[in-house]
């Protein structure tokens, strides 16, 4: 019934990490995984394992989940959104990095892994690691366009959520959005 | 130069960023003024920039490609799709774009592109075939489907009826149409509705922006089925829109078993005409939806009941119209229509928009209408089914709609925690809440309103019920028969609870001696012997389950603290106070030891600290008070009801101290957590009024605490049946303080009503009618009618000397009002000896 106080939810997380506490970030993706692989479990039986899953699509529905817990403070969701994103790349690259290391000759896979398939075409995770790559570099020439970069590619977000999760305004967006898509097309375009 | 040349050409290309196409050339021949060569690298940056995004975008469309919706792209205008022309935007909703295009024969169509349709062959097919249903529906209402397809990029489209018209609630405030005009014009609407409905396709989406009047006046539906189309196939495919706010349905139109993302029927569709025609005659929507959290909306969906449309009217101030006429034509009938419609649960509903179009016209021609107010029966049923998962949780929800049992929330808390130790199963559960409801249904509404003694007849009814009908089911009925008991016993009715809860041991025991259930619902009966004053049976019942639980859980274990727990209030009921002290004391000791401790630590040191108080030990009692209060600021912080109970205890050992102004600051407290916890009339908050005002009467300050009192009477009015001790004991209040500012006859009409209360509790030599009595002798007193006091007071002396003892304050008191009484008609003053 009434439990004790939790110290792990997405709340407290989030303002733990942006209190400073860079640990928080860490815990909130084990959050969002054991939430996904709780989701992708009931997916699978509910669909007899006979299609493909979606994980980009399981992602985004954890983090709805997530997301309806929240409360309904503007700074909160604020955090969350721009949080989320960030938690999303790194879930993808993480995905990346191990279906690139299966090519390797891949040593070690969580078992609950073999649930969700998500980068199964390593050409493209190889590129999703490139871009991860310049995008670290892009950070150190202009942080707010590569958070927005974050946002909107990796969040999926809108123009106006960006906005709102940034606290800039949209035509902001727009600008950084084309600067940042500028960046990426010079280093990895052609 | 040339770095300036490209500086400059940065620049500008920045400035053309969110300007429309069309409008460069223009811009740039003003920027540019001649130089070509400027001009160029503009449109060449502009166009390395559109290379760019593209690039991007297409990896991330590779990346999440079964997420298309996540990425917008606009159609440009003068873009062609396939024989159509897009002259401009019309609007954007969720996954759809609309565009108004032009045909190469140039008719104007609306183009409406749907993003959020997969691009598999499964979801082509499916689109595909959905469209063939939509094209065949042809009705003057309804804007025709001309066509779809998928354009180069793979986005689905489909071509409709062009329709230039407003919004229904719009065209109607503007033409200022009256109240008949409004429901004919939406009867089209239902009408069209049913058409589509007997071709087997439901809107989905019905709302203002949906329902269109055209120049010429006429009703037209656009968008129908649509929604359908762009309703992700498998679960969790759409569900990124959701977190971005962007809905196919908007929110305060649609069913809550759209909201829920349940079967969607013909129904849903007359539930969303429900909320239509309640913005179109109340002039506001029932809802006013502004979160985007799921979460609230369902809530706000599915729980909560709208205004009637009367009601909402009022608050809505329309231009040009009268809001007190309009609610006066709605109250009734249209709001009774309009509610049906909006039902929650589908199936109660109008069957059909067409039986709502039918039950409109009956109120048209003043006819009788179909459409019935909600039950008791109903909410009954309502109200259990919501908490089915605990049975007895839902006892107690039947208990509280009957009679306005308050105290609910915290005691469904309690009841839920019972309902997990007794380890009821689910399906059990599922079964016994039926059988509630079944109860409900075949008892006569026009029987079922409010009013405990129907309530009665109903509990009377199942318990026969259950005697006989679950005869054989021995765990549910012995289930069931303690819920009963429980009832009955919140209820007050102590006779009927005891065999009830007699026959529910008996159950369990012949089921398996010493289950838990066992143990669990002798608890209860001793819980009940211990009410009815039989306290010797209380005590070895609960002794029984102290045994027991010993047994099962070894001597330190929360359950057999449980035990020591009530064990000890039997005792205090005995006056033996100290061997109850005794017993809280090890209650404490084990919990303290536990590592989780929990709600049970704060109780027991509550309890203990309360018995204290009572046995004049004040300090230790504070003690105990204060280490309540740090544990339940550790777990629950400083808002919890346990908060409020305790630090009006505590504000009772401040009061017994002297210490009057910790004492009150104890109290607002209390007051303030009760306030925000509990429901406006919550008893507790009575008691705290109470207390407060027993504070302002020892500081002397009569006026303020009459006004307490009378706040806890109020209350006590509103929540209390109107036999309740606690009545009595606020009447007493507000009655002294009328006696000591000098306003007895105010005074006398309260004390008469808080003896009469007392006479039909107690017996006529309880102590307690005794003090009652002696306070109304004293308000006779004041008002000069001693021939009425003096049998008053004498009775009230007499009781008093025998119950209480000659040194007792209360009959000192009467003793000195009866001297002073006959002094003063001259009679012998009576000695005391």
């Amino acid at each position: 019934m009434m439990s004790g106080m939790q110290t792990h939810t997405p709340t407290l997380l989030i303002q733990k990490y942006s209190d400073g506490d860079s640990t928080a970030l860490n815990e909130l993706f084990e959050l969002v995984y054991d939430e996904l692989h709780s989701i992708a479990k009931k997916q699978r039986g509910r669909w007899n394992g006979a299609e493909t899953i979606n994980t980009v699509a399981l992602i985004h529905e954890t983090y709805l989940k997530l997301w309806k817990n929240q409360p309904n403070q503007i700074e909160n969701k604020r955090h969350f959104l721009a949080l989320a994103s960030k938690a999303m790349r790194q879930i993808l690259i993480n995905y990346a990095e191990r279906t690139a290391s299966v090519k390797r000759g891949g040593e070690y896979q969580r078992a609950e892994d073999y649930d969700l398939d998500l980068i199964g075409d390593q050409k493209t995770a190889a590129e999703l690691l490139e871009m991860d790559e310049v995008l670290k570099q892009f950070e150190k020439v202009n942080e707010r366009q590569s958070k927005v970069f974050e946002c909107r590619f990796f969040g999926g977000m809108t123009v106006e959520d960006t906005a709102f999760a940034l606290d800039i305004s949209p035509a902001t967006v727009k600008r950084d959005w084309q600067a940042a898509c500028n960046w990426i097309y010079e280093k990895l375009g052609n | 130069m040339d770095e300036d040349h490209n500086l400059k050409a940065k620049e500008l290309a920045d400035k053309l960023t969110n300007i429309p196409e069309q409008e460069w050339d223009g811009l740039l021949d003003e920027w540019c003024d001649g130089d070509e060569s400027l001009r160029e690298k503009v449109l060449e940056k502009k166009k390395k920039n559109k290379n760019a995004r593209l690039f991007v975008e297409e990896f991330q469309r590779k990346i999440y490609s079964l997420t298309k919706s996540s990425i917008t792209s606009d159609q440009q205008e003068n873009e062609q799709i396939d024989d159509y022309e897009i002259i401009k935007k019309l609007g954007e909703g969720g996954s759809a774009t609309v565009y108004l295009a032009r045909h190469a024969n140039g008719e104007y169509v609306a183009l409406k592109l749907l993003r959020g349709i997969g691009f598999d062959s499964n979801s082509r097919h499916r689109f595909e075939s959905e469209q063939r249903i939509l094209a065949s529906l042809d009705h003057p209402n309804i804007a025709r489907l001309i066509d779809g397809g998928i354009t180069r990029q793979g986005t689905p489209y489909v071509i409709m009826e062009y329709v230039d018209g407003v919004p229904l609630d719009e065209w109607s405030d503007k033409k200022r149409l009256n109240l008949q005009e409004r429901i004919r014009l939406f009867q089209d609407v239902c009408k069209a509705v049913h058409y589509a409905h007997q071709n087997l396709v439901v809107h989905r989406d019905l709302k203002p922006e949906h329902v269109l009047v055209t120049e010429k006046g006429e009703i037209k539906l656009i968008d129908f089925g649509i929604a359908k189309l762009l309703e992700p196939e498998l679960e969790g495919a759409n569900v990124f829109q959701t977190r971005t706010g962007m809905r196919i349905m908007t929110p305060e139109f649609a069913s809550p078993e759209q909201v829920q993302g349940i079967q969607i029927s013909t129904v849903s569709d007359v539930y969303s005409l429900g909320v239509l025609l309640y913005l179109l005659l109340a002039g506001r929507k029932p809802y006013q939806i502004q979160t985007m959290s799921m979460l609230e909306i369902e809530k706000i969906v599915c729980e909560t009941e709208p205004p009637k449309p009367s009601e909402a009217a009022l608050s809505e101030s329309r231009n040009g119209y009268d809001s007190v006429q309009i609610s006066k034509q709605l109250s009734g009938d249209l709001d009774r229509i309009i509610l049906m419609a909006m039902w929650k649960e589908p199936h109660r509903r109008y069957p059909s928009a067409l039986s709502l179009a039918e039950d409109l016209e009956n109120f048209l021609n003043g006819e009788p209408i179909s459409a019935r107010a909600p039950t008791l029966r109903y909410r009954v049923k309502k109200f259990i089914y919501r908490n089915k998962v605990a049975a007895a949780t839902a006892a107690i929800a039947f208990v509280a709609l009957l009679v306005g049992v308050a105290g609910v929330l915290w005691q469904a808390h309690q009841a839920t925690l019972n309902a997990e130790r007794a380890e009821i199963h689910a399906q059990q559960a599922e079964q016994i809440a039926e059988f509630l409801v079944q109860l409900f249904e075949e008892s006569d509404p026009t029987k079922a309103n409010d009013g405990s003694k129907t309530a009665r007849e109903m509990l009377d009814e199942g318990f026969e019920k259950v005697q006989t009908e679950l005869e054989g089911q021995t765990a549910v009925q012995a289930q069931m028969l303690g819920m009963i008991g429980k009832v009955y016993q919140n209820l007050g009715l102590y006779e009927q609870a005891l065999p009830a809860l007699e026959m529910s041991v008996e159950g369990f025991r012949s089921i398996q001696e010493q289950s838990p259930q066992y143990v669990s619902a002798l608890l209860e009966l001793a819980n009940l012997e211990y009410r009815m004053g039989m306290l010797d049976r209380a005590q070895s019942s609960t002794q029984e389950v102290l045994e027991l639980n010993m047994e099962f859980y070894g001597p330190n274990h929360p359950e057999v603290a449980s035990t020591l727990n009530t064990l000890a209030i039997i005792y205090e009921g005995r006056g033996n106070m100290e061997e109850a002290k005794n017993m809280l004391r090890r209650v404490v000791e084990i919990r303290r030891k536990d590592p989780e401790p929990g709600s049970n630590l704060a109780a027991n040191l509550n309890n203990l600290a309360i018995l204290m108080h009572r046995t004049g030990e004040l300090e230790g009692a504070g003690e105990l008070f204060e280490e309540a209060i740090e544990v339940i600021r550790e777990i629950w912080g400083d808002v919890h009801p346990y908060m409020a109970f305790t630090l009006n205890g505590y504000s009772g050992v401040h009061q017994g101290l002297g210490n009057y102004d910790r004492a009150m600051g104890d109290l607002l407290k209390a007051l303030e957590i009760g306030q925000q916890v509990f429901h406006a009339n919550h008893p507790f908050i009575g008691v705290v009024y109470h207390n407060l005002g027993k504070v302002f009467e020892e500081l002397g300050d009569y006026a303020e605490a009459l006004q307490q009192f009378e706040n806890g009477l109020q209350l006590r009015r509103r929540s209390l049946p109107p036999t309740h001790s606690d009545l009595a004991t606020s009447l007493d209040g507000v009655g002294s303080m009328y006696i000591e500012l000098g306003k007895a006859a105010e005074a006398e009409t309260m004390l008469r009503e808080a003896l009469d209360i007392r006479k039909q509790a107690f017996e006529e030599t309880d102590w307690r009618i005794a003090q009652s009595e002696a306070r109304l002798g004293r308000c006779l007193i004041q008002l000069g009618r001693l021939q009425e006091a003096e049998p008053l007071l004498a009775k009230s002396y007499e009781t008093l000397l025998s119950t209480r003892g000659e040194d007792d304050i209360h009959t000192i008191t009467a003793f000195a009002d009866l001297n002073f009484l006959r002094q003063e008609s001259g009679k012998q003053a009576l000695s005391a000896e």
